[in-house]
This record gives C-alpha cells, sequence and structure tokens, in this order.
C-alpha cells in the first residue's frame, strides 16, 4: 500500500476509530449519520482518508457540503474542528494570536522582580543575556493562543478539519493555507515550524463567490457535489423522514425537480427539500396541491420574484407528478 | 495500468487539459486504494484528481468516455495468456502490412489509442499531413480516415477467419476471440466515425487564428470562441477588483493606532494599554452612475460592459445602471434580481428604450436628466459609454453639460478604435470637451485598465 511505511500515514490510522477499509465502508459509515452519499462522493472522501489529502468540496448552496464534513467526522468518531472563512480573516483567527494581554500582566510582575533578575550579573551583557531569556518564555507556548488550523495540526488525535466558505477569504489567505495543506505544518515565527502530530482530514468548501488560485486547487481532491438525482434525493428524503408515505415523498421531490428546472434566482437544494418534507408532513399534506404549494412556499424560495415563478408555473409543476 | 493513465494524460493535455505532474502522480496513487475495474470508483478518482475547474468536468466526462469506454482496454478483460498469445499473433499479422494504416489499428488494439485519436473527427489544431499510405505522408486527415474505416471493415472478416482457425484453444475460447477482435475493431470504426462538432451562430476559430491574443482583438472582430474566452475574462477582472478593493480596504484598517482613545482606555489599568485602539477606516463616498448605449452598432462592446458592471453590482450597491438608445432606463433593480441575460430582457421588454432604432444621445440625455433629476450628486463619477455616432440628430450638448457639472467627473467610454471618432455622424468632438476623459475601450486589455483605474 502506497505510504504505509510512513509514520504519520500509520499513525493517524491507528489514531482514527472507526477502521474505514473500501469505499463502501465510507457510504455505510455516512449513510450510519444519516448522509446518503453517492458513489462519487464515498470514493473521493475514502481517497482523502488513505492519501490524506484535503478534499475541496464545491457546488451549489444548501446540497450538503458542509454536512459531509460534519457527517464523517461523527461517523469517524473524531472532533470536528471548524474554521468559518469571511472577507478579512487574518492569521490571528485562523492560526494563532499571542495573548497580548496576559503578556503585559506578566510584564508588570517581572518589573518588580527584576532587580532580582538582574542583580547577581557582574556586567551589562550578562544582565542583557538574562533578559533576553525571559524575553524568550513571553513567546512560548504559554502565551499563544491556538485558533483552528493550529489546533487541529496540534491535535494529539486525528481531527476533521473544515474549512467552510474558503472563497470568502482574501486571496492572501489562501497562501497560509497553502504550507498548512501540502506540509502539515505551521510556521510560527517566534517557536519555529509546528508539524502535525495527527494528519487531519481536511474539507474545504466553497460556494465559487471567486475563483481560488491553482495552487490551493492542486493540493487538494476535486468534489463537486451538485443537487441528487432524484432516486438520490428520494432516498434522502425517506432516510430523514421514515413516516412519510412513499407517495408523499415522490410527488415532493419530482416537484422540487420540476421546480429546479426554472428559470429561477435560487434554486431549491437538498436542505430546503427536507425543510418543505418537513413542513408538509407537520402540516399532514398527503397529496400536494397548488393550495398546499402556495401555504409552504416560503419554505421552498426566498426570494418573491422566484415565488411569483412558481406559482405561475405550478399547475405544470404539479401537474407532471400526477 | 500505469502506462493507460499516461496515455490518458496525454490525451487529455492534447485536448486542451491543464494537467500538473503532481495531478498524474496524485492519480497514480488513488488508483492503489480504490478497485480500478469499479467503473463509479475509477471515474470518480480520475476525475477527482484530474479536473481542477468545474467548468472542465463535462469535456471530462466525455473524453473519459471516448478513451476509456469506447475501448475497452485490453488488459481489463483478458488476462489468460494463450488468448493474449493469440491477440498478439493477430496484431503481428496486421502490422506485416507495415504502413501507417495498420499500424494505428495494431496499435489501437494493443492498447495505444494516441495513433488513433489523432485521426478523430474533432476540429485539431495543426494536425500532421501524410503523404502516402504507407507512411501516412501526402494524405489528407479525412482520406486518413477513411482508408483507416475501409481497412478495419476488411480485417473484421479476416479476425473472424483468424479465430476460427485457431484450433490449438477451445471453441469457446476461439468464438470469445473473434468477438473480442471484432468488437475492438468496431469501435475503432465507430471512433472515427464520430463527426467534428459543428457549431451554431458566429463563426468557429479557424487553425491559423489559434495565437491571437483575445486581449487585443477589437470586441467586434471576435469569433464565437473569443467571445465566450472574454466572457471569463470580465468575470476575472470584476473578482480582480473585488480582491483588490478588499485589500486596500484591509490596508487602510490596519497601522492607524488611535493613541487619545488607546491612552483614555489604559487609564483603568494604571496606564498599561492592553486594549489598543484603532481608528476605523474613512470610507470612500464614491458612487458610480453608468449609462450604456446597447444599440448595435455597440452591441459587443455593450455586453461587456454590462456584464462587468453587472458583476460589480452585485458586490458594491453604490452603482446604478442605466441603458439608453433613445431613451434612458434603469436596471440595476433587474440586476440585482435576475441573471444578466434575463435581465436586460426584462428591461428592454418593460421599458420603451427604442430597441432596432438608432440611437439618439441628445434625446436619451434629456429623458435621463427628466426622469431622475436627483440622481448625480458631487460624489458621483459618471460613466457613458457609447460610440458617439449620433445619426445627424440634436447632440443637445447642454443636458451632457448639465450632468457633468453635477458629477465629480464623467468618464466616456469609446469602443470606437479613436481614429474613427470625428466621422460627420459622430458627435464626440461635441462631448469630448465636457467629458473629464474620453477613453478609447475597444479591447478586453483596455476595459481591464479602464476598470482598475476608475474604482481603485
Amino acid at each position: 500500500m502506497q505510504g504505509s511505511e510512513d509514520l504519520g500515514l500509520s499513525l493517524s490510522h491507528a489514531i482514527m476509530e472507526v477502521k474505514i477499509e473500501s469505499v463502501e465502508d465510507v457510504s455505510q459509515a455516512l449513510e450510519n449519520q444519516g448522509y446518503i452519499s453517492s458513489t462519487e462522493i464515498s470514493t473521493i472522501v475514502y481517497l482523502a482518508i488513505k492519501m490524506q489529502r484535503p478534499i475541496m468540496v464545491e457546488g451549489p448552496a444548501g446540497v450538503g457540503k458542509t454536512e459531509l464534513a460534519k457527517s464523517l467526522s461523527k461517523a469517524l468518531k473524531l472532533e470536528l474542528i471548524q474554521l468559518q472563512c469571511y472577507e478579512g480573516l487574518d492569521e490571528t483567527k485562523a492560526i494563532y494570536e499571542w495573548e497580548y494581554a496576559k503578556q503585559l500582566l506578566y510584564t508588570q510582575i517581572l518589573k518588580e522582580k527584576i532587580s532580582e533578575v538582574i542583580g547577581s550579573a557582574d556586567d551589562l551583557n550578562e544582565s542583557i543575556k538574562k533578559l533576553v531569556k525571559l524575553e524568550d518564555a513571553f513567546f512560548s507556548d504559554h502565551f499563544l493562543l491556538p485558533r483552528p488550523l493550529l489546533k487541529a495540526i496540534r491535535s494529539e488525535k486525528r481531527t476533521v478539519l473544515l474549512i467552510d466558505e474558503v472563497d470568502k477569504s482574501d486571496p492572501e489567505f489562501e497562501a497560509y493555507l497553502l504550507e498548512i495543506l501540502s506540509t502539515n505544518e505551521i510556521t510560527i515565527p517566534e517557536l519555529g515550524t509546528q508539524t502535525a502530530k495527527s494528519i487531519p482530514v481536511v474539507f474545504l468548501t466553497s460556494n465559487n463567490v471567486r475563483d481560488l488560485s491553482d495552487a490551493l486547487k492542486r493540493r487538494c481532491l476535486n468534489l463537486y457535489i451538485d443537487f441528487p438525482s432524484q432516486e438520490l434525493e428520494v432516498k434522502i428524503v425517506e432516510t430523514k423522514f421514515p413516516q412519510a408515505s412513499k407517495k408523499l415523498v415522490q410527488r415532493l421531490v419530482q416537484a422540487i425537480h420540476e421546480i429546479r428546472k426554472l428559470e429561477i434566482k435560487k434554486k431549491p437544494s437538498i436542505s430546503e427539500t427536507l425543510d418543505w418534507a418537513s413542513a408538509l408532513l407537520t402540516l399532514q399534506v398527503e397529496d400536494i396541491t397548488p393550495d398546499d404549494l402556495q401555504k409552504t412556499l416560503g419554505i421552498i424560495s426566498k426570494y418573491k420574484t422566484d415565488m411569483d415563478q412558481i406559482m405561475e408555473a405550478a399547475d405544470k409543476v404539479l401537474r407532471e407528478v400526477s | 495500468m500505469t502506462n493507460m493513465l499516461l496515455q490518458f494524460v496525454n490525451y487529455l493535455r492534447y485536448e486542451g487539459f491543464h494537467v500538473s505532474t503532481s495531478a498524474l502522480h496524485n492519480t497514480i496513487s488513488s488508483l492503489e486504494w480504490i478497485n480500478p475495474l469499479k467503473k463509479d470508483q475509477f471515474y470518480s478518482a480520475l476525475e477527482a484528481c484530474l479536473v481542477q475547474n468545474i467548468g472542465e468536468r463535462e469535456k471530462f466526462a466525455k473524453h473519459f468516455k471516448r478513451f476509456f469506454e469506447d475501448k475497452t482496454p485490453l488488459e481489463f478483460e483478458h488476462e489468460d495468456t494463450t488468448f493474449r498469445m493469440q491477440v498478439d499473433e493477430f496484431v503481428k499479422e496486421v502490422r506485416k502490412e507495415d504502413d501507417y494504416v495498420s499500424k494505428v489499428i495494431a496499435d489501437y488494439i494493443e492498447g495505444d489509442v494516441l495513433g488513433l485519436m489523432e485521426n478523430v473527427g474533432d476540429a485539431k489544431p495543426f494536425r500532421p499531413v501524410y503523404n502516402d499510405v504507407a507512411s501516412g505522408i501526402g494524405m489528407s486527415k479525412e482520406e486518413v480516415r477513411k482508408e483507416i474505416i475501409k481497412r478495419i471493415n476488411l480485417m473484421v472478416d479476416a479476425a473472424e477467419d483468424f479465430a476460427a482457425v485457431s484450433y490449438h484453444m477451445p471453441r469457446e475460447q476461439r468464438e470469445t476471440l473473434s468477438a473480442f477482435l471484432k468488437e475492438h475493431l468496431k469501435e475503432a470504426a465507430n471512433l472515427l466515425k464520430q463527426d467534428p462538432i459543428s457549431g451554431h451562430g458566429r463563426r468557429h476559430l479557424l487553425p491559423w487564428e489559434r495565437q491571437r491574443s483575445i486581449s487585443t482583438i477589437s470586441f467586434d472582430k471576435m469569433t464565437l470562441d473569443e467571445h465566450e474566452k472574454v466572457k471569463g475574462e470580465v468575470e476575472k477582472i470584476a473578482q480582480k477588483l473585488k480582491d483588490a478593493l478588499s485589500r486596500q480596504k484591509k490596508r487602510a484598517s490596519r497601522g492607524h493606532i488611535d493613541i487619545k482613545n488607546t491612552i483614555r482606555s489604559s487609564m483603568k489599568y494604571g496606564g498599561i494599554p492592553f486594549k489598543v485602539r484603532m481608528k476605523s477606516p474613512s470610507r470612500k463616498k464614491g458612487k458610480i452612475v453608468a449609462l450604456c448605449d446597447i444599440s448595435m452598432s455597440v452591441a459587443f462592446a455593450a455586453q461587456f460592459m454590462l456584464l462587468l458592471l453587472y458583476r460589480l453590482q452585485n458586490r458594491f450597491s453604490k452603482i446604478r445602471s442605466f441603458v439608453f438608445i433613445r431613451n434612458t432606463f434603469e436596471i440595476s433593480h433587474f440586476f440585482t434580481k435576475y441573471p444578466l441575460e434575463v435581465a436586460l430582457q426584462k428591461a428592454v421588454l418593460k421599458h420603451n428604450i427604442g430597441m432596432g432604432q438608432l440611437t439618439n444621445y441628445g434625446r436619451a440625455f434629456k429623458s435621463f436628466l427628466g426622469t431622475y433629476p436627483n440622481i448625480i450628486n458631487k460624489d458621483t463619477t459618471l460613466l457613458i459609454m457609447g460610440d458617439g455616432l449620433n445619426n445627424h440628430n440634436d447632440a443637445k450638448v447642454e443636458y451632457l453639460k448639465e450632468m457633468a457639472e453635477k458629477a465629480a467627473r464623467t468618464i466616456w467610454l469609446n469602443p470606437e478604435e479613436q481614429k474613427y471618432w470625428y466621422s460627420p455622424s459622430s458627435v464626440v468632438a461635441d462631448y469630448e470637451p465636457i467629458c473629464t476623459q474620453m477613453v478609447e475601450c475597444a479591447t478586453i486589455d483596455q476595459l481591464s485598465d479602464f476598470a482598475k483605474n476608475l474604482i481603485l
């Protein structure tokens, strides 16, 4: 097996509590957490675990990109460390920060002890050397505030690291990620290079707000999650709502697929399908009528113009399914 | 398997995919973990490692099918030694012909598809031309293709005869061999029969035009392919502008320590500055009002300009976009609700812009001031895009003057080359002195430079 001699790999495999030995194991593990995955998703997740490569998950909003990472962490019983990206995110929020206030507090304490420290020094040189030693103490683990990326790298146990909506971060933030993703190391100038104790399973999600750099993409396995096929979506709804009748699930999923064919601003995603199913069950709907659609439209669509379009096409949407 | 992957990657590169060595390395590594005989897993692994841009997924699927499904690799199916020896024997017989066509077919049966791919239907740039059947030189690609198909048809019968007399094999195996060879030969013929993809609308790029750089070609002289590429470039410009703005904002928010506030807040800590206070960055108040001529004479340039505005519109709230031919109407609210094409359609249908009519700048400016009198103020950058061809209508300079006086600056983007600006039907000469700047914007480079200067 490739890289099995590699210490990091054997270590991280040993640490992982749930054994994953095939693509089917991944599908099963995810299904146990209520995440129904396609073969493509399971294959790439399996490869990511075995090859220790990050996964770049792209696709429309609401298709289960973030949920995939969360479900995997539950399935593998690994801690999930999440970093939500946004414009202006920098290393102090993503990697580490020095605890400035704590350092100042210690400086105050030191001020009173300074004469004791340098009291025994014979000359200025020796005094400086003693002070420099103290300065090193200020830039030690004691004053370091680890943020998600450093936490994941330093964790003794393997973790699932979710870097969510990476496309919303600034392009320069990608530079920090490159080092972490390719070498599993983080360099802190004052402390040196921190190497991963156990290599995390990394998920990066993107909604394509901006193009990510080729350098970042090259380091990842690329997974595109599109809206699911009708059969898969039926299976997803059935898994989440076992109490729903087969007929209702079929009609609901078909209607959603018809709505997705419309030229609307925001197509309903899986999460909207599930919300809609939940709403229809709460209202004890057995057979979706235009009236039911009208009442629950706010769950499927978030824009007034989209709602108008859906209602205009309601007959078609519901006729198609009957 | 590694050889086959190498061939596939070479084939992808030949088809224009950018596949790095590290991606190839990943692909080879990935196959050690999955079962390559399971098509879904095999496909997913290759796609995950080799496709970096979502836009290339469809193309990848097509090439994958062509490479792995239209041609089933030999080693996937039959591992039996006797069977393999008989296939080798058949290939040897084919090679005895010792010409280019036979070589391509023999290579194909053995699993090397590149020779055959050279002759598959898609329009390929710079294909070599061969002369005769023996060396393949001097014949056109079409002739080589026909010759291979003809030869394959003859070989299908020969393959059946060959299998039938392979007496040292059991009958069942002979039948399998015959079916295997015939199937492969037919697959090869089917591949060659695929027609080149036909295009619609504007013409496709001709091979000798491939060296043209889209960054310098005038918008109205572009081919269909270039047109699509430029759309992508405009998206990138909008993205770069957004990135640059975000960097600028970030820089502005750093390094401005608010001494007064820091000292004040340190009082409760006995003068120790536990909390450093920063000055909030001053925000630029500028806004953009863009007027875009959408008549036929500037249709191509207008598309890109509108696309740029559309992308920026969704990122900055202070851009208001208007279109005109004879009358001016705002389309900003359509931009926020619909995709670009739908937004334009709605705007044109809803308002009497004057589609199909000749541009009248004077009237358009008058209608703008009449409908939106208070939209321009001292913080506004007024942006006008048009070629200035007023079709001998009255220029009504006073209206543009009034608009320019209200605005902080007025920039006119002209998609015409500068040497054509001062034709008799053009009002550029009248409007130019009123504008702060009149710039030529006929290529993607010029559009990009302008956008940078405008926003940054």
